[in-house]
């Protein structure tokens, strides 16, 4: 016994309170396209009375593009007129009272009635779905160009959906992947993975939000890579969680760089360890031999003078003043060793102060000599205090003792205003050097001159040099021989190295 | 100079021979004990193993100690004279190669009363050891009981 169809025959005032309760506007032309019926809807989404529109050219709400063309389709439709859908695979659009046009779908019937032939059309404004659609195919177009891989998964763990980002980093294809399970890019024997990832699904699961994690994965060539992965739920209209989204990152090349980096990291540091064990045991190991050579060389000029003749005593004291010679050499490299190892400190430091110390010190040591020492006021700059004292100690230095050989000895100490900033400058008037050389100034044990001729251990220079280059400066020099040089000097260009 | 006894500390026979040496020039003649470790220099103050005989109550003058030493440290050989009721007033002056921060701050934080360091240039030694004797075993005064 099945259901009794039932069908009842409706009035015309029932039938027009259908048509008025309809979600689309629905129009009714006669044969020759006058509006003979529109519903509220089509006042709605049309914006004209509905006075407005009967007895007018159906073409009112086409917009003027297509006018022209409308009635011609109109006459094709009323030969062979049957339910259809209209204009098949083109975007139709409907044009509003206010001239704004939007897209439509229309669906035509014809109706017989005494003997006229009328054409209803129900027309549905699609614009929040074709936005929707668009919506939907840029995030579909931004998920397949991403460079990541982006995997769906189901909660069976199977592969659902599959970008191009997957296929490059993983190698496997769409076709080939969708439908796998995801253990598929599982290295064999990363159980602890497996574990770890039915864990992060139970608590998408539970309604949990993202996860990130790092992992191996292995390609379809058997290769393993490293990837960054962040999983978040995936859920159905009523919000429950159907699957997961799986977002992958090759970061291979991350690891191989924080890897290098951790090494260079570890051998810098042990390369330090060991500077400062080299260094420590220079002054504790070398020094000892060289008192030994000089105090056993004083005592034979001592004990057994009688037994020496002049050249024997010289030659003894040449082997003290060689090992004292030595001393100093330790000395001053250790000092260059400990400019590095110290940390540098920042506070304002008066250079003009330090520099009238450093010839303070020069002039006790050699109170006979007369020099001529001119030393700008108020050079106050971030720095060193201890540092830059030493630096400024070794350009007074140099410059003291390559004037020696002058009448008119002269050092003069300033600050000009460059374009990027301030330039120091410790001018003296003395021996000079061939700026040939000058790129042999700075380096450890690099002298231009001879013992004989000046003395030094030759790593004054590299010690300022490290001085002002931890400051975030640079210094370099101009010279003449036999007319003095010019060391300049700048701080604080850069960030200073602590 | 002074009839006190000297212990030198000292591992480096050319530094021992160098300081006695010194000493000899300063006057200082026969009243030097000279250990060649920390283990025997605490050895020689308490009275033990080879020094098992000595009166440990005869305390030296000063003591002139080395840092780098074999078997016990020469700022461990500190620590524990400090440590020790007996000896922890003795002077203790560290005579050494190193011009380190970290061991000026690790001696005098130990308790050194003096930290002075070994020149190459043997005429400056010479006058460094002289000034020592001279100060610690003429000028300072210290309590005739150091327990």
């Amino acid at each position: 016994m099945g259901a009794e169809v039932r069908s009842v025959r409706l009035d015309e005032r029932t039938l027009r309170a259908v048509l008025e309760a309809a979600p689309d506007a629905i129009v009714v032309v006669d044969g020759t396209g006058r509006i003979v019926f529109v519903n509220a809807q089509t006042e709605k989404v049309f914006g004209y009375g509905r006075d407005e529109l009967l007895g007018q050219a159906v073409e009112v709400l086409v917009p003027e593009a297509f006018r022209a063309a409308h009635p011609g389709h109109r006459a094709g439709y009323s030969t062979a007129a049957r339910t259809r859908p209209m204009g098949m695979g083109i975007d139709l659009r409907g044009r509003r009272k206010n001239g704004t046009e939007f897209p439509v779908e229309i669906s035509l019937s014809p109706i017989e009635t005494d003997g006229e032939l009328l054409i209803a059309s129900a027309i549905r404004d699609v614009t929040d779905r074709r936005s929707a659609d668009e919506a939907k195919l840029r995030l579909a177009a931004i998920v397949q160009s991403s460079d990541d891989a982006i995997v769906g998964k189901n909660l069976d763990g199977t592969i659902v959906s599959w970008n191009d980002g997957a296929t490059r980093i993983f190698g496997y294809t769409a076709d080939e992947a969708i439908g796998k399970p995801v253990t598929i890019l599982w290295p064999p024997g990363l159980k602890d993975d497996e574990h770890a990832e039915h864990r992060i699904l139970d608590r998408l699961k539970a309604g949990g939000h993202i996860e990130h994690f790092e992992t191996l994965r292995r390609c379809k060539d058997g290769r393993d890579i490293d990837v960054s992965i962040t999983m978040s739920p995936v859920r159905d209209a009523s919000g429950n969680v159907i699957g997961a989204s799986k977002v992958a990152r090759d970061i291979s090349d991350r690891k191989r760089a924080e890897e290098a980096l951790a090494t260079a990291k570890d051998a810098a540091e042990t390369a330090a360890r060991e500077l400062e064990a080299f260094s420590y045991s220079v002054a504790h190991d070398l020094r000892a031999p060289l008192r030994a050579i000089d105090g056993f060389s004083q005592a034979v000029l001592e004990d057994y003078a009688d037994r020496l003749d002049h050249e024997g005593r010289r030659y003894l004291t040449t082997v003290r003043e060689s090992a004292q010679y030595m001393a100093q050499l330790i000395e001053s490299l250790l000092m260059l060793a400990r400019l590095t190892q110290s940390s540098l400190r920042q506070e304002p430091v008066d250079l003009s102060s330090l520099a009238r110390s450093a010839v303070a010190r020069l002039r006790s040591g050699q109170p006979r000599r007369q020099v001529e020492c001119h030393i700008a006021d108020g050079l106050v700059e971030k720095g060193d205090a201890r540092l830059l004292s030493i630096a400024l100690d070794n350009l007074f230095g140099n410059a003291w003792k390559f004037t020696e050989k002058r009448a008119d000895p002269r050092i003069e100490f300033g600050r000009v205003g460059g374009e990027d900033g301030s330039v120091y400058f410790v001018k003296d008037n003395g021996a000079g050097f061939d700026m040939a050389y000058a790129d042999k100034l700075f380096g450890v044990f690099q002298r231009l001159h001879s013992v004989g001729e000046f003395e030094g251990t030759g790593v004054g220079l590299a010690t300022v040099q490290r001085i002002i280059r931890r400051h975030g400066g640079r210094i370099w020099a101009e010279a003449k021989v036999g007319e003095g040089a010019t060391f300049w000097f700048t701080l604080n260009d850069r960030e200073p190295r602590r | 100079m002074s009839d006190q006894v000297i212990l030198l500390v000292e591992d480096n026979a050319n530094d021992e021979a160098l300081t006695l040496r010194a000493l000899k020039k300063s006057g200082v003649v026969g009243s030097v004990i000279v250990t060649r470790d920390g283990a025997e220099a605490l050895d020689y103050l308490f009275g033990r193993g080879a020094y098992a005989t000595r009166n440990a109550l005869d305390l030296p003058g000063v003591v002139f100690l080395d840092l780098n030493l074999p078997k016990v440290g020469g700022l461990d050989v500190l620590r524990r004279i400090r440590e020790h009721e007996a000896t922890k007033l003795l002077p203790v002056v560290i005579l050494t190669s190193s011009r380190e921060e970290r061991d000026l701050v690790a001696g005098y934080t130990s308790g050194a009363n003096s930290y002075v360091v070994k020149p190459v240039d043997f005429a400056r030694f010479s006058e460094a050891v002289h000034q020592l004797v001279l100060y610690w075993l003429v000028h300072n005064q210290r309590p005739s009981k150091l327990v």
